[in-house]
């Protein structure tokens, strides 16, 4: 230690960790924060499992992961002895582990039956997601962070010191720093905090494209097969939402079926259009999927060229990571059109037909009819919409979920298999073109669509990994991200949900999904490669209004090329924006089941979130030493006055 | 360790010379122009040693040893060159009086002109070995050396900024009695027990050292102050002379 600079720095420690934050919705809040407007402060104290844990006074308390949801389980209990429990605990931190705990019986922080309300049938108590803890939509009035691996040891070590004194003064303190905006401003509520302007809607952008490029001022007016897939997902704690079998899977499937349709000749030869859609905060109430609805009925510009008498089909690719035994299921409304439907599935078993001579020999099978009908899935907004909406969802289970990580920050790479997501892609992309071709087309023609599994293999490194994470070869070719690990929590609504959003509010994911879709359905993709520097260079706008800006990255000019790829704002249909007032919850319209059940979840602001620990002393010790100091000084005064009275005495008397 | 605790410690370390600023020095501006003075004159002493032994720190613990010597050396041979131009200040302003009738310096004059010397020297140190080191005291956190888990750094450093304050404060008393009257015994005694006082912080070195460490020190200035009060009780005797050559007569001495 060389100067007072440095002696500061070891005193105080600065954690790494990822904080529970303050959601609201309509009726309330949920989320974690500081009780208050103060710092959070008290010395940490490690328990084995949630029983254990018995407080004599305010602790941070440190916990395994395996002991979160008990613990809070506890806490729920409103006896009197574990509310009083809650007033003790100042503040939780959860150790970072490799899923050492019990790996078979799974974790995840959503419900047993997730967005239930939204469900367009009566049996709200099926149990989809039987690892479900619920824990998401817990309130908490004590900050909780879930700490990098590091900041464990260390705090390990620093609760053990506590252990070691008896928690005798000086301890080891945690000061969390989780103040909430919405908590300074007294907002707890949705409605409120938005007029108070102290929090912001969830939401972002979908991206939606067509295969082939559609002419959207003159539309064709074919019948279009939607293919759907989700970007976005949950966790308790947000920045650690990975998403990668739920629902990341199935737009991964999606992509990769999408390149390899991209190489296909004569698609505008066939009886109807593609369309994807790649929608976000599916998580939070099926944002995505219901403004994408509304955007539909209102016939805005961020949907031209389509319209919803012309959606004829639609197949949503659900989580399809962990379909083991490479069977994948099909999901549908029993209400949904049987026609139109039946085509659907039998275009996905001729799929799997042309593709039994493959390494996967993947099988499509219905789900089962004892299913209260399709799993929580973006297809229900359609459904409520149009109970016969020509729907399916394909997903690698039947009756429950296979993701034992639902919603939870173990749904990482670890959790899906490449193979069998490329499996999943070559179905969907050959399924899509008989769609397409009205179910005319020939073996052959399905057996020339070749699904590039390095081309999976890569997403899954860009999306899920900490190295390359964003700054991945894929990746940079398309666009500049603005972190390299980021999470699929969907986030605030930045920025205004204007015609042209600006990509400084648009998340890296969906910048990447735009990019990436309109890249590959490029008109005339194939002539345009061959003489590369036919394109306009552009950064962000094209001349020709015909035209989008594709690939602009930090490091090359973007080319402008003729691609139907779109962005679509998610934010609940609930919301309406104003250029005066902000955000405002607007009135709920008669009929509108899916607005009734919508919590509307806004996010709070805040200003720094943070976690340090330090030793610190008793208070009583501070004011001893006060006491000591102006007694110190008091002495001295007094005996100053006595000696100079001795010695003038001295001197007069001499 | 909040508010209250930095106070607490900048009071144990400074609290003494204030009072003794605000019930000496204050009224006499001679004298706080002394304290300043003097003060810069450490700090050059502190700047030479700084300069002398930067280029070995940080070393080995042994280091040490040297080091305090060479800077006590350096320290006392600037009093000594203080004292020489303190003898010129005296002279002139000796002359001064003569010339405006006024009475030359006496006695409880010189001491106190000691003693803003010695104040000086102390407040000098305790800014730069306490004070500074203070400020992260102000916080929420406190600090423990390894060696030392009884006390907060900020304690021991506060209580031996307290001890060397005293301790040069009177120090400075009786060097210039002792240079004034050529006694021998007492013209070493400040060298010796200031390099004895710095030696003996060394042990704060060893684990749990603080123990020992803190109250040595405190009890090196005690042991100054008393042969300081010694002096000054000999000095103001009834056996040791002319009255008028002891104090002032007329309370209005505008020195």
């Amino acid at each position: 230690m060389r100067s007072v600079p440095d002696l500061e720095n070891a005193m105080y420690q600065s954690l790494q960790g990822y904080p529970c934050v303050r959601l609201l919705n309509v009726t309330g809040e949920l989320g974690c924060a500081n009780p208050g407007r103060t710092k959070a402060i008290a010395p940490i104290q490690r328990f084995q499992d949630a029983n254990s844990v018995q407080l004599s006074a305010p602790r941070t308390v440190l916990l395994p992961s395996s002991a979160l949801v008990g613990f809070l389980k506890r806490l729920e209990e409103a006896d009197g002895s574990s509310s009083s429990l809650e007033q003790q605990v100042a503040g939780l931190l959860i150790e970072y582990d490799n899923l050492s705990f019990p790996e078979v019986a799974g974790f995840s922080a959503d419900s047993i039956f997730p967005q239930a309300e939204f469900a367009p049938y009566d049996t709200k108590s099926y149990q989809w997601n039987p690892t479900g803890s619920g824990i998401m939509y817990r309130r908490l009035n004590f900050p909780v962070f879930l700490l990098h691996k590091n900041s464990t040891d260390d705090v390990q070590a620093l609760a053990a010191k506590n252990e070691r004194v008896g928690f005798k003064y000086p301890l080891n303190v945690a000061e969390f720093n989780a103040v909430m905006r919405t908590t300074k401003a007294g907002t707890h509520t949705t409605e409120s905090c938005l007029r108070e302007n102290s929090c912001l809607p969830l939401g972002g952008y979908s991206v939606w494209s067509a295969l082939p490029a559609m002419n959207v001022s003159s539309p064709t007016g074919k019948p279009i097969v939607l293919a759907i897939a989700s970007m976005d997902s949950s966790s308790f704690f947000h920045d650690v939402a990975p998403g990668a079998d739920s629902p990341l899977s199935g737009m991964l499937a999606l992509l990769a079926a999408v390149d390899a349709l991209a190489e296909m000749g004569g698609l505008e030869t066939l009886k109807k259009q593609l369309v994807f859609l790649v929608l976000t905060g599916e998580s939070f109430g099926y944002l995505g999927s219901r403004q994408f609805l509304a955007q539909l009925k209102s016939d805005s510009n961020f949907v031209m060229g389509l319209n919803a008498t012309s959606i004829y089909q639609v197949l949503e690719v659900g989580s399809v990571g962990q379909a083991y035994d490479s069977t994948f299921y099909v999901h549908k409304q029993a209400s949904a059109a049987t026609t139109p439907t039946l085509q659907i599935l039998n275009a996905l078993k001729a799929a799997a037909v042309s593709l039994k001579d493959s390494t996967s020999k993947p099988q499509v099978k219905p789900a089962s009819p004892s299913n209260p009908g399709i799993p929580p899935s973006s297809l229900m907004s359609f459904v409520h919409k149009d109970p016969t909406t020509a729907g399916v969802v394909l997903e690698e289970f039947d009756t429950i979920f296979k993701n034992k990580f639902y919603h939870s920050q173990y749904d990482d790479a670890s959790n899906i298999n490449v193979e069998v997501i490329a499996s999943a892609a070559s179905l969907v992309a050959r399924a899509l073109y008989m769609l397409a071709s009205d179910n005319t087309a020939d073996t052959t023609i399905l057996k020339s669509i070749q699904v590039n599994v390095s081309l999976v293999e890569a997403m899954v490194g860009c999306l899920f990994h900490q190295e390359p994470g964003m700054t991945c070869e894929l990746v940079k070719s398309l666009m500049t991200p603005s972190q390299s690990f980021t999470t699929h929590y969907v986030g605030v609504f930045q920025g205004e949900p204007s015609a042209i959003p600006d990509p400084y509010y648009i998340e890296d994911t969906s910048r990447f999904v735009w990019n990436f879709l309109a890249d590959r359905t490029e008109l005339n993709r194939k002539e345009w490669k061959k003489f590369p520097a036919q394109n306009e260079e552009c950064t962000d706008a094209c001349k020709n209004p015909e035209e989008v800006c594709v690939a602009s990255t930090a490091d090359h000019k973007g080319r402008c090329i003729v691609s139907t790829t779109r962005y679509v704002p998610a934010f609940s249909p609930r919301l309406g924006y104003d250029e005066s007032s902000g955000w405002q919850l607007l009135p709920l319209e008669t009929g509108d089941t899916m607005g009734a059940a919508d919590p509307v979840y806004t996010e709070s602001f805040w200003s720094t979130i943070g976690l340090q620990v330090y030793l610190q002393e008793s208070s009583w010790f501070d004011e001893m030493v006060l006491f000591l100091g102006v007694s110190i000084t008091a002495f001295s005064f007094f005996a100053i006055i006595c000696t100079k009275a001795v010695f003038q005495k001295r001197l007069k008397r001499a | 360790m909040t508010g209250a605790g930095g106070i607490g410690y900048a009071l144990i370390a400074l609290g003494p010379a204030f009072s003794l600023f605000v019930t000496v020095i204050a009224s006499k501006p001679f004298l706080i122009l002394t304290v300043l003075g003097s003060a810069m004159m450490w700090l050059v002493s502190l700047i030479a040693s700084g300069l002398l032994w930067r280029a070995f720190l940080p070393g080995a613990v042994w280091v040490f040893l040297p080091l305090l010597i060479t800077v006590v050396a350096i320290q006392e041979a600037v009093r000594i060159y203080y004292w020489h131009l303190y003898l010129k200040i005296e002279d002139f302003l000796n002359k001064l009086a003569t010339k405006v009738s006024k009475q030359q310096l006496v006695a409880t004059d010189k001491i106190q002109i000691a003693i803003a010397s010695g104040l000086g020297h102390g407040i000098a140190h305790s800014v730069f070995f306490c004070l500074s080191l203070l400020t992260p005291a102000f916080g929420p956190a406190t600090y423990y050396v390894d060696s030392c888990v009884h006390m907060p750094l900020f304690l021991v450093a506060a209580f031996t900024a307290l001890g060397f304050l005293l301790l040069h404060t009177f120090s400075m008393v009786i060097a210039f009695n002792a240079l004034a009257g050529d006694k021998r015994s007492h013209q070493l005694f400040v060298p010796v027990m200031h390099l004895c006082a710095a030696l003996l912080t060394l042990v704060n070195l060893l684990p749990g050292g603080c123990i020992a460490g803190v109250p040595l020190t405190l009890m090196c200035a005690v042991v100054t102050m008393a042969v300081a009060g010694k002096i000054v009780w000999d000095k103001t005797g009834s056996g040791s002379g002319d009255l008028n050559s002891l104090h002032r007569v007329h309370s209005a001495s505008r020195l």
